[in-house]
């Protein structure tokens, strides 16, 4: 009697199983990781550097290390979680050597013109004459309240909230504890839609 | 249930907007029924900004020529360490060896400052004695006279020698415990 095996084509593959094919020689199977991450890599390093060339630099720089290190992945946590991480260390790094070097972006004007200490407040958007902004708009004055938020709030709020990821996960790529994570999504929710008042 | 759990409950998963409970409190609170709206809306807008942006094409093959551009020097750094920690403890020790045979040739460090140590040697009216009575064995001592305020310099000296004073006060301390 004939026995017929099916097996999932590669590109259906789960992380864990694509990383151990990859670690048992299989390249293709590393391919099928990088195609299936590159966007979000890049939007997520996109969104904390607002430099695209600089994202998809070191997007790629974050798949460099996962092939050179996979046999380190543990396995303990998704893939996704380690690539996250990775990727959130390179931005940290960035933004770090960015400030060190006093290129600056938006929020670090506004924190510049109020270095008394307070928190920056985005210009009230309540009385805009234009009630039904477009979605282009929206969006972008979303990624300037989101610019605006302090460290901690926006990694956090990035992570959950646009990258979707659960907040176990996220709590990991920022290794911290779950409790933590919540408290700083909920206060960035809080804090933006007090910035956004009126507009979304 | 409270404006504040209906806060946090939608706060943690915009979701939970759904939930019975949270219904009914929103149908009678205008406050909460907002903060509803508005946390649905930026949901959505969030979602739509992760979505934004693409990997540029060709981005797949830009990681593999990266990856044969640069050569995997991962396993080396932690060779390199140990050797280098190695050989800076190398170089440690034969400064310090260096630095006690040049003491032991008769050198003997004095310090104006120290008046913590037991003086060496006291310096009187008569022979340089030293305190403990044991005799410096070569034919001289370098004595390295230093102060605050002037220059250090060295006195060669003779191990045993004659010195005329008038002050009988003067005493020598020695810096050096290891000669």
């Amino acid at each position: 009697m004939s026995e017929i095996v099916l097996s999932k084509p590669i590109s259906r593959m789960a992380d864990n199983t694509l990383i151990s094919a990859y670690l048992k020689g299989n390249e293709y199977a590393f391919e099928v990781l990088v195609n299936r991450y590159q966007d979000r890599l890049v939007n997520y390093l996109n969104r904390l550097l607002h430099d695209f060339d600089m994202s998809a630099d070191l997007a790629q720089e974050a798949f460099i290390r996962v092939y050179r290190n996979a046999e380190r992945y543990e396995g303990r946590y998704k893939f996704s979680t380690w690539l996250y991480r990775i990727a959130t260390n390179l931005a940290i790094d960035e933004m770090r050597r960015r400030e060190r070097k006093g290129r600056v972006f938006f929020h670090n004007v506004m924190n510049w013109l109020h270095s008394d200490g307070e928190e920056y407040v985005l210009p009230d958007f309540r009385h805009c004459p234009e009630k039904d902004l477009d979605q282009a708009e929206k969006l972008k004055r979303l990624q300037k309240a989101i610019d605006s938020l302090p460290e901690k709030y926006r990694l956090a709020f990035i992570l959950k909230e646009v990258q979707e990821l659960p907040y176990e996960e996220t709590s990991r790529v920022l290794d911290t504890s779950l409790g933590t994570v919540k408290s700083r999504v909920h206060r960035a929710k809080i804090l933006l839609r007090e910035k956004l008042m009126g507009i979304i | 249930m409270t404006c504040k759990e209906v806060e946090r409950l939608l706060t943690e998963n915009i979701s939970r907007g759904q939930d019975f409970q949270v219904q009914q409190h929103i149908r009678r609170c205008s406050v909460c029924k907002k903060f509803y709206h508005d946390l649905d809306s930026m949901s959505e807008l969030s979602h739509l900004l992760g979505k934004m942006d693409k990997a540029p094409t060709g981005f797949s093959s830009s990681v593999h020529q990266r990856l044969a551009q640069q050569p995997y020097l991962g396993w080396l750094h932690w060779r390199v360490a140990p050797v280098l920690c190695l050989l800076i403890l190398g170089l440690t020790s034969l400064l310090w060896i260096r630095e006690a045979q040049f003491t032991r040739k008769g050198e003997i460090l004095i310090s104006e400052e120290m008046f913590q140590e037991t003086p060496f040697v006291r310096v009187g009216d008569g022979d340089l004695q030293l305190i403990d009575g044991d005799a410096v064995p070569n034919p001289y001592v370098d004595v390295i006279l230093e102060s605050p305020s002037e220059d250090e310099y060295i006195l060669r000296l003779p191990s045993r020698i004659k010195i005329r004073t008038n002050d009988l006060n003067h005493e020598i301390y020695l810096n050096n415990t290891s000669y």
